[in-house]
């Protein structure tokens, strides 16, 4: 069967999720009969939303574990990068003016983005990790409490902080936020679930 | 006794494999709780719903072959067990018994 790019997204995610390969095959010959993308779309979302509360309410202790470690993981990484950031930034402040404007402007910034990209693969990778063989589930139940926390701290300071000026900067953190650093974290999971997933015949 | 256990889309899905016999898997599951049930089911509730069965012993799954219209992916067959017919007939007894003597249901105007 010749599939369509968001077809092969879907079918590689589903299977990086783990979803059992006979509900995968069912989704794909129900796409096939009545060639609707938008229905296997709500097909594939219900069927991670199904396994999610499934695995979760079967394994509780599992489920809190995941979403604490994540937090920990999250605070200690970011304790940690934020710490080496400041003191390359205080170093650069005391050196020359053409270095310290270099690390301000070209080093600084996207420096800050690789180590929030890379610490959001990796713990990823750790939480689905160490919660095998629901790893996948787990980590989005992480994420989902993750993404809860930004939206309330964006709806809570979102009012304070807009101004025209600084929009272009919020829109810019509100994706970040909201769309890489999950889309990072579970690209992490799927990396790790993807190593122990076992080869279907 | 396991009848506590079975909700009442769990019994819409026993039911569904019972009516499609030998052919049961998830799209034909659904389909029937679409056609005959009349309500929406997506895949992933249905196979959510197969696997408590599965564990509680009221259906029976079997793999089949895979086949290139479904990516490659073999169908899960599932039937139901003697303990999932029992299991049945006793949810409509009580569904029954709890039925009779409600005139108000009976005349369609509750």
């Amino acid at each position: 069967m010749k599939r369509s790019a968001p077809v092969s997204v879907i079918v590689w995610l589903a299977e990086r999720a783990l979803l059992d390969d006979a509900l995968v095959g069912d989704m794909l010959e129900a796409y096939r009969r009545d060639g609707s993308r938008l229905r296997l779309a709500r097909e594939f979302v219900g069927a991670i939303g199904s396994r999610i509360f499934s695995q979760a309410n079967e394994h509780r202790l599992l489920a809190i574990r995941a979403i604490a470690l994540g937090w920990l993981l999250q605070i200690g990484l970011g304790a940690v990068t934020r710490s080496s950031l400041m003191y390359l930034a205080h170093w650069g402040y005391s050196a020359e003016l053409w270095l310290d404007q270099l690390l301000g402007f070209a080093v600084l910034p996207p420096l800050v983005l690789a180590t929030n990209v890379a610490g959001s693969l990796l713990i990823g990778w750790l939480v689905s990790r160490l919660h095998r063989p629901y790893g996948p589930s787990m980590t989005m139940l992480y994420v989902g409490a993750l993404l809860l926390f930004m939206v309330g701290g964006l709806v809570n300071s979102l009012p304070r902080m807009m101004t025209w000026e600084s929009a272009p900067t919020i829109a810019f953190q509100t994706a970040f936020s909201l769309v890489v650093i999950p889309a990072c974290i579970m690209t992490g999971a799927f990396a790790s679930a993807a190593r122990s997933r076992p080869q279907s015949s | 006794m396991s009848r506590e256990a079975l909700g009442n889309f769990e019994l819409m899905v026993l039911l569904a494999v019972i009516r499609v016999g030998e052919d049961a898997y998830g799209v034909t599951v659904a389909d029937e709780i679409r056609h005959r049930g009349g309500r929406d089911a997506l895949l992933g509730s249905v196979y959510a719903a197969l696997d408590r069965l599965d564990a509680k012993g009221l259906v029976q799954s079997r793999m089949g072959d895979a086949t290139p219209e479904r990516g490659g992916k073999a169908k899960k067959h599932f039937r139901v067990t003697a303990k999932g017919l029992r299991e049945v007939r006793s949810a409509q007894k009580t569904l029954v018994a709890l039925w009779r003597g409600l005139p108000a249901l009976q005349r369609g105007t509750a």
